[in-house]
Formats: C-alpha cells, sequence, structure tokens
C-alpha cells in the first residue's frame, strides 16, 4: 500500500513538474525519490514506473486535445519508422531517466553511509 | 557450524562505488541523449516530453475557436474571423492596425515559411539546414538578391506610406514570435532544434526579390552562345528565335481568329570543331544552377514555370456580367506558396485574393468593383556585358570608357549551423551589376530586379483600385517581375497589359547577345513608355487570354521583347474555346482550367501515322512502329486520367525530341542542354528532308519520317517494358502525377503521386517530374455582387499536423474549385471557425 501511493505521487509530482519545468524534471524528482526512499529495490522500480506513468498520462492529455493519431502518422513518416514507436520510445526514455536517476541518487547514498 | 563469511569492508566500499560509476555513467549517458542532438536529429529530451515537446504539437494543431489578446501598436480593435476553410477574413479601422495583424495572422500560419523564403533570398539556409544547402547559399549571394533588397529598402523615404505599412506587417509578425508558447513552436523548427528569427521589414522585399528570381531570370545570352558554339550563329538564331514560329498573341490581332504560323525552314547547323564545344561546356556550367532548377523545375526545353489567365466580356457570358480566370504555374509546395486572405478597412479597402507569406499585398484576387490576376511575360530584362578587368583571378577594376574603374566588392561568409564560416565568397560589381567568371572571362549582369523601384507599394494600391482603367494607371510605373496583368470590373470592362520595365538598348535594341562592357554607349538608355507596353482593353472579340507567349505578334510590333517563348499550345487551346464559346458560364472558366485536350497533338500524331503507313507498305516498318500507331490511332487525344494511351503519345515525344537535337550534344552520352521548344518542333515537321532530322551519331542519313517510325517504336517498347502491354497499367492517372514537397523538402511532409489531368501543351500542364504546375485556380464572376471560386494545392496552415495543412488537395486535383467567402461584415459568416480579436495595449 506504502509502494502504491509513493507510485501515485510520484507520477503526479513528475508529471506536474514535467508540465511546468520540463523533461529534465524527470532524473530530478528520480534522484530525489532514490536518495530519499530507504526501501532500496523499490526505489529504482517506483521511480521507473511513476516517469512512465506521468508520460503516458501526459501523451493521453495531448490525445483528448488533438490530432494525436495523425501526429504520429507524420512523425513516423519523416522519421522513417512507426510513429508508435516514438510514443514507446518516448515513455521507454522517460523510464529510463527516472531510473538511472534514482539508481544513481541510492547508490551515492549508500556509498556516504557508513559501512 | 555454518554461517556467511562476512565480506570486508574495502569489498563492500569498492561495490558501492563501482555502483556510483555504473549509475552514473548510465544516467549521464541518459542526460546527454536528451541534451545533445545526434546527427541531424534534434536532442531528445526536449523532443520527446510530451508537455511541450513534438506532442504537445497535437494540441496546437488546429485554432482555438476563439482567442484574444492585447497587441502594442495598435489604434483600435481589430476582429479576425476564420471562415470554415481556415481563410482570415480581417476586419480593422484603419491600414496600420489592417497590417500589423495581417503580420500576425500570416506569422500564425507560416512562420517556417517565412523565416525559410527569407533565408533563400539571404543564403543563410546553411545556418538553418547545415552545409547541404550551402551552394544554394552561394547562388543566392552571388545572384545578389539579398542586396537588392537592402538597397530596395534603403530608397524608400522614411516618410512614406508603404515603408509604415511594411513595418506595421513585420511588427505583426514579431509580436506573433514574441507571444509564442513553447507549444507553438512550428514542427520544422522542432525537428531542426532552431528557434525562430525575428522579421525585419525590408524581408518583404527579399520576398519579392525571390519572385523576380523565379520569374524575371532570363539567360539568353549565355544560352545562345552555348548554341551558337554548337551549331553556328544562324542555326542558333532561327532555333531560339525572337519571334515564336506559331502566333497566338495576348494583343488581340484585329480580324485574325486562328493562329499564324511561320513556315520559315530552319538552317542547317554549322560543322562543330573541339575548340567550340569546349566554350559550349563553358557557358552550359555557367547557366546551372540549383536554386533556379528548384524554382523553375528541369529546363527540359519547355518554360517549366507558366501561367494562364483569360476574362470575358459580358456580351459573351451567359449571365451578363465579365467573368475572369486565374491559374498561376509555380512550383508546387507544401506549405503552398499562397496563403488565402480577406482584408478589410471601411472607405479604404475591401480586397480578397492569395498573398504570398511575407508580402503584405494580394497580387491576385478581387474587390467590390473588380479582379486582377498575372501571368509571367517572359520578356527578357537581364543583360549580360563581357568585361575587361585587370586580373582575371583577383580583378580589382574594369575598364570604362577607356579608363579603369575600381569594382564594388562584396565579401560574403557562409555560415554553417554552428555559426562556423564554412566558405567566403568574393562578390564583385560593376556599375551594372554583380559579375560571374565563365573561363577567362567576366560577364557582368544588368537586371531590373536589383533596381529600387518598390512594386509592394503599387501592387497595394492597385488592391484599392475600383475600375480596370484605375487598376491601370496606379500599376504603370511597376517594373519587376514584368507580368501580364489582366483585369475586369463590374462595369463590364475587360483589359491587359504587359506591366513591368523594358529596357531601351543601344544599336539594334537586341538583348540575347552578351555586350560589350567597356563602353557606356552600350548601357541601357531608359526604359519603355508605357504607351508601348502590350496591351488591349474590351477588344472586339470580346475576350482576352495569356499564356505566357509572344504578347505581340511581330508583324504588328517587331520590337526585341525577350525570345523563346513558352509554347503557344495553351494559349492556342483557350482562344480557341473562347472563340467557339458565346455565353461562357463561371462554370465552364473552371473547366476550361483543367481542359484535357492539346493542340499539338495532331501535328506529331498525323506525320507519324503516315510515316508508319509509308514504311508498312513499304515493307520497311518494325513491328512495334505498326503496333504503337495502331494504338495511337484509337487515342482520343484527350489527357483524362484514365486514358490508356496518353502515355504512348508521351513517350513518343520524349523519343522525337531526343533524336531530332542530338546536335545540340556534344556527345552521344552528353546530356542535352537547352532545348528548343515543341513549337519549334513542330515548325520543323513542316520540312521532312530538314538536316536537323539526321541523326549525327548514326551513319546513315535520317529524315523526318524514319525518325518518326523509329520514335513511336522505341515508345511502344519502351512503355510495354515498363508498364506491361495495354491496360490498365497504362493508365495516365498512374503515370502523369504531382509531386509536391515539402518546403524545405522534409521527407514524410510532402505528398506524392496526385493523379492529374494534364499533359504535353494542356492548359493544365505538368512538367516530367510533376513538382510544378497550377498553384492556384481562381474564377471572379463580376456581378454587382461579386462571386468568386478557388483552391489551391495545399491548405491554409503549414503544420503538417493540421487538418489545414493539405485540405484542399482532392479538391484542386479534381479541378474543383471551392466557393470562397466574401463578407460585408464578420456576422455574414454565421459561425466562423475560429475568432482571434485583438485590442491595443493599455
Amino acid at each position: 500500500m506504502r509502494w502504491l501511493s509513493h507510485l501515485i505521487v510520484l507520477t503526479l509530482v513528475i508529471a506536474a513538474g514535467t508540465w511546468f519545468a520540463g523533461w529534465w524534471f524527470v532524473p530530478i524528482a528520480g534522484g530525489v525519490y532514490g536518495a530519499w526512499e530507504t526501501e532500496e529495490r523499490a526505489s529504482v522500480i517506483t521511480a521507473m514506473l511513476a516517469s512512465a506513468f506521468a508520460w503516458i498520462g501526459l501523451l493521453v492529455f495531448d490525445a483528448f486535445r488533438g490530432p494525436m493519431a495523425r501526429l504520429t502518422e507524420v512523425l513516423g513518416g519523416v522519421l522513417h519508422f512507426s510513429g508508435s514507436t516514438l510514443v514507446v520510445l518516448a515513455i521507454a526514455y522517460a523510464a529510463l531517466l527516472g531510473a538511472c536517476a534514482a539508481a544513481f541518487a541510492r547508490s551515492v547514498r549508500r556509498l556516504a553511509s557508513p559501512v | 557450524m555454518s554461517g556467511r563469511t562476512p565480506i570486508p569492508a574495502a569489498v563492500t566500499r569498492a561495490g558501492q562505488v563501482a555502483s556510483v560509476l555504473l549509475s552514473g555513467a548510465a544516467l549521464t549517458v541518459a542526460l546527454l541523449i536528451g541534451v545533445l542532438p545526434i546527427g541531424r536529429a534534434p536532442a531528445l529530451g526536449a523532443f520527446l516530453e510530451p508537455a511541450h515537446g513534438i506532442w504537445a504539437m497535437a494540441r496546437t494543431a488546429e485554432l482555438p475557436a476563439r482567442a484574444s489578446l492585447r497587441m502594442a501598436g495598435l489604434k483600435d480593435s481589430v476582429n479576425v474571423a476564420y471562415d470554415d476553410r481556415g481563410v482570415p477574413h480581417i476586419f480593422a479601422k484603419n491600414q496600420d492596425d489592417l497590417m500589423r495583424v495581417f503580420g500576425y495572422v500570416i506569422a500564425r500560419d507560416r512562420l517556417f515559411q517565412l523565416e525559410l523564403q527569407t533565408r533563400a533570398v539571404a543564403g543563410t539556409l546553411s545556418e538553418l539546414l547545415g552545409s547541404a544547402a550551402m551552394q544554394l547559399d552561394r547562388e543566392a549571394r552571388a545572384q545578389g538578391l539579398a542586396w537588392g533588397a537592402e538597397r530596395k529598402w534603403k530608397a524608400i523615404p522614411d516618410t512614406a506610406e508603404n515603408r509604415r505599412l511594411v513595418t506595421a506587417y513585420a511588427d505583426g509578425i514579431n509580436a506573433y514570435i514574441a507571444q509564442m508558447g513553447p507549444d507553438d513552436l512550428p514542427f520544422e523548427y522542432r525537428l531542426l532544434g532552431a528557434k525562430p528569427q525575428a522579421w525585419k521589414p525590408q524581408y518583404t522585399y527579399y520576398l519579392l526579390s525571390r519572385m523576380a528570381l523565379t520569374l524575371a531570370w532570363n539567360d539568353e545570352e549565355l544560352r545562345r552562345a552555348n548554341i551558337e558554339a554548337l551549331v553556328g550563329a544562324r542555326a542558333a538564331e532561327a532555333l531560339f528565335p525572337i519571334n515564336a514560329p506559331i502566333q497566338e498573341p495576348i494583343q488581340p490581332v484585329a480580324g485574325r481568329r486562328a493562329p499564324r504560323f511561320d513556315t520559315t525552314p530552319l538552317p542547317a547547323p554549322a560543322p562543330r570543331d573541339s575548340a567550340k564545344v569546349r566554350v559550349a561546356a563553358l557557358y552550359q556550367r555557367a547557366m546551372e544552377s540549383d536554386m533556379l532548377g528548384e524554382l523553375r523545375g528541369p529546363a527540359n526545353g519547355e518554360v517549366a514555370v507558366g501561367s494562364n489567365n483569360w476574362a470575358v466580356s459580358p456580351r459573351r457570358t451567359q449571365a451578363g456580367h465579365a467573368l475572369l480566370s486565374g491559374d498561376p504555374h509555380l512550383q508546387l509546395t507544401l506549405p503552398s506558396i499562397w496563403y488565402e486572405v480577406h482584408l478589410q478597412v471601411p472607405g479604404v479597402l475591401d480586397t480578397y485574393g492569395v498573398t504570398i507569406p511575407g508580402g503584405p499585398i494580394v497580387p491576385i484576387g478581387f474587390n467590390r468593383s473588380m479582379a486582377w490576376t498575372a501571368t509571367n511575360t517572359g520578356a527578357d530584362v537581364l543583360d549580360y556585358y563581357e568585361e575587361k578587368v585587370d586580373d582575371v583571378r583577383q580583378p580589382t577594376t574594369y575598364l570604362l570608357d577607356g579608363s579603369w574603374t575600381p569594382l564594388e566588392v562584396r565579401i560574403e561568409a557562409i555560415r554553417g549551423r554552428s555559426g562556423r564560416v564554412l566558405r567566403t565568397d568574393t562578390i564583385y560589381h560593376t556599375h551594372r551589376g554583380p559579375m560571374i567568371r565563365v573561363g577567362a572571362r567576366w560577364l557582368s549582369r544588368r537586371w531590373t530586379a536589383l533596381d529600387t523601384t518598390d512594386e509592394g507599394n503599387f501592387l497595394r494600391r492597385a488592391n484599392q483600385a475600383h475600375s480596370v482603367d484605375e487598376w491601370m494607371d496606379v500599376m504603370s510605373a511597376y517594373g519587376v517581375p514584368a507580368q501580364n496583368f489582366l483585369t475586369a470590373d463590374t462595369l463590364g470592362h475587360i483589359a491587359i497589359r504587359s506591366t513591368g520595365h523594358y529596357p531601351i538598348r543601344a544599336g539594334d535594341g537586341l538583348g540575347n547577345r552578351i555586350s560589350d562592357g567597356s563602353t557606356t554607349a552600350n548601357d541601357w538608355r531608359g526604359f519603355w513608355p508605357v504607351a508601348r507596353y502590350p496591351q488591349a482593353k474590351d477588344p472586339a472579340q470580346g475576350y482576352l487570354a495569356s499564356n505566357n507567349q509572344q504578347p505581340k505578334d511581330p508583324l504588328v510590333d517587331s520590337s526585341y521583347f525577350g525570345s523563346n517563348w513558352a509554347t503557344p499550345f495553351r494559349a492556342m487551346r483557350i482562344n480557341k474555346l473562347l472563340r467557339t464559346d458565346s455565353a461562357v458560364t463561371p462554370d465552364a472558366m473552371r473547366r476550361y482550367q483543367t481542359d484535357p485536350v492539346s493542340e499539338q497533338t495532331d501535328l506529331f500524331t498525323q506525320p507519324m501515322f503516315d510515316a508508319v503507313s509509308k514504311a508498312a507498305a513499304a515493307g520497311a516498318a518494325d513491328t512495334a512502329a505498326v503496333r504503337g500507331a495502331a494504338l495511337l490511332r484509337e487515342w482520343d487525344g484527350r489527357f483524362t486520367p484514365d486514358n490508356e494511351r496518353a502515355v504512348l503519345y508521351d513517350a513518343m515525344m520524349d523519343e522525337i525530341i531526343q533524336r531530332t537535337w542530338d546536335e545540340l550534344r556534344a556527345t552521344r552520352d552528353v546530356r542535352r542542354g537547352p532545348t528548343p521548344s515543341s513549337a519549334m518542333l513542330a515548325q520543323l515537321m513542316r520540312d521532312p528532308n530538314s538536316p536537323w532530322w539526321d541523326d549525327h551519331f548514326t551513319p546513315q542519313r535520317e529524315t523526318r519520317d524514319s525518325i518518326l517510325v523509329a520514335s513511336i517504336a522505341a515508345a511502344y517498347r519502351r512503355v510495354t517494358q515498363r508498364y506491361g502491354p495495354p491496360g490498365p497499367r497504362w493508365r495516365w492517372s498512374a503515370i502523369r502525377t504531382a509531386t509536391i514537397n515539402h518546403l524545405a523538402r522534409i521527407p514524410g511532409l510532402g505528398r506524392e503521386k496526385i493523379p492529374m489531368q494534364s499533359g504535353r501543351g494542356t492548359l493544365s500542364p505538368s512538367d516530367g517530374d510533376g513538382t510544378h504546375g497550377a498553384s492556384w485556380r481562381f474564377v471572379v464572376e463580376l456581378a454587382g455582387d461579386v462571386h468568386a471560386w478557388g483552391t489551391y494545392p495545399g491548405g491554409q496552415s503549414g503544420n503538417p499536423i493540421s487538418n489545414r495543412y493539405d485540405d484542399r488537395l482532392a479538391t484542386w486535383a479534381a479541378g474543383k474549385l471551392d466557393s470562397l467567402r466574401f463578407p460585408r461584415r464578420a456576422s455574414d459568416l454565421g459561425t466562423p471557425r475560429a475568432t482571434l480579436t485583438l485590442t491595443p495595449e493599455r
């Protein structure tokens, strides 16, 4: 239950942060969470999932507000691969940022703590 | 005893350090991917994020239903209502506000286009697109387009009304850029990882320079020198004549009801030698141009950029109102060169039409009293002079009237995306204009496009005219690019004038040979008076038409005006249609725009049928020739999409041209340079034993008939090899298609394989690769309440995600037109698609 609530809150924070600050908010949020969360194994997965869900949420919002299908089709034509691949790439990139930042923060915290 | 062996602290610490390093490295890579562009791809972080990255474009693809904002510099509120076709109707209370909001509206829909066009003229495309654009930049700078535009701008007095209005338009563009949110950044900037540059008022004149390059560039002297080196002076004169071999002029000839054919035989080609061929190659290289090829289409002997316009007097229309049709042919791009707009200031201006983004005028359109449109004159307004310089490699002075005169030097540094200088060119100017080097010779250019006339001012005032007389009066000082401006008004008048500055030259007045630049005696003496321009008003024939042909029959006026005119087949066709229709309707005007018949086909197919029959009777005909001729006999001569024979005719014409003009190639494998027009070929058809029919790459002597038989045989073989036996794969719709590239040629943003009802010599021609064609078609009925119909290939928005990016393509391809809304007030539109209200900043 605690993990789920962390996931939801972190998802909302990353979504809002991305909206107001930009993509680089994702690694910052992931890093802060990784440094703060003591349940070490969960921290990286939570940050990864929260980052992915946050961007999925924003993409769904975009899709409700405009012609997302046409956009992915155009992007596919320009970049010479399926537009949906780019959607997956965006989500995967957010997950990567969140996970890498959380993992880095976690390992720094470990290093800083006495053996 | 069991238990874990404790891990030594040093080992744990080493593991932790390794973990930090590994996770740090992974994070660094992820961040670098987000920050750094990879090759030509943008940095992925900002690009992929869903709030304001590329995905945000889904939210901003369409105009918000209602928007309002405050704008600095406005004197009063301005309302913009977008109709169901996405056309903005701008209702302002004064011209300054109108122009400011016009700039804002155009930037809102076409910001990237504004910048790209400007950079193409300025020669700074490399800064946006990278070093791949360097050759285009070098050409633009060598042509002096931006240099000339800056001169024009400086020459306009600070107090001039047009300067103020052009500045207001620029302010409007900049106001849009300033208030743009991150979500509004156009698609192309996101792909390129770039930001829009501020707009300067003089960029409007850059645009006019670009139009001059498209429409008023004329390499006649270089072409003639090239051809003369290959086939001799007499033959060169005859192949690219000053007077077209088929006369169907723009200025009607009283009493004439059919085209006049010149049947003078072509003089034989002179023997060639290797020295001459080398000279020809030099001129050939001097004419090659990436920029001109892009703008004007492949120069395969026909003028690729052509246009049509015609107007009919009330007495020859069904409803008794004058009718006007405009159909300019240009390079087809997405977004389109044109943008539809309605501009209104009560009591001053109420104009609807198409504008080119960057130009605050309506060059083709209509108001409550009249309509106007244009075709290109193709007049020769560019001359070359051979200059004597002190040092061929690094000249500093040129000889003029016996004294060495300093050259003006322009240093042009072309920069790449990073700002690094990619190349530096030195451009030399004489008092006539910029110089180019051809081998060891230096040629200077005198070109009307680099003069300091303010065409924007004349066109803007003409937009407010109430009658054809007033329009022609306002436009009498207009200089470049010279256009056949056709007008019609609600009083029932129609008029046409080839308007522009035409040089008065020294000596015999010809402008198709390179002149000696060492004396000012060879300089231009001024420009023609307006009374001498080709023109007509309310002619007895009841209609007027222009299709880029020679405007005056030389039997009426033999003054040199230019040469190598567009083939007259479009002119012949529209004249035939209008001569036989005494009750023209707007819908007939529309149908004529895509009429599928060409007046040239019979000129070539009939002699071919005769030649094949003769050869067959003599037992000398190739089976392929007989089959090909039989198939073409079944053809109705129409280039309709479902036609299955036009492909064979098209292939046959390619073969005839290739086999006939062999003299214009140095060797069989060399690409042919300038090619005589199909009108010249039609003239040659009348002379079956002309030496031009002989293919000098073969040992035997060919005649017209043997060339025709060989051509249809080769065409039949080529077509069957490519498309199989006659059948659905021969359908014209699969072969003659339009290709509409994105303005910056970004793949995926253009549209291809759009079937066209057009062919060689039809009113709606398209060149081989389909990249040029009808860029805007419209019909206006000058009734008490003006009615109009129109469309262009594309859409109002430059945003490829928007439905308005290409929503008109299907209508355009089908040859249909939309009804154009021309409301007197915003409320007349009913429920607009979107509104924008701008109020003055407090």
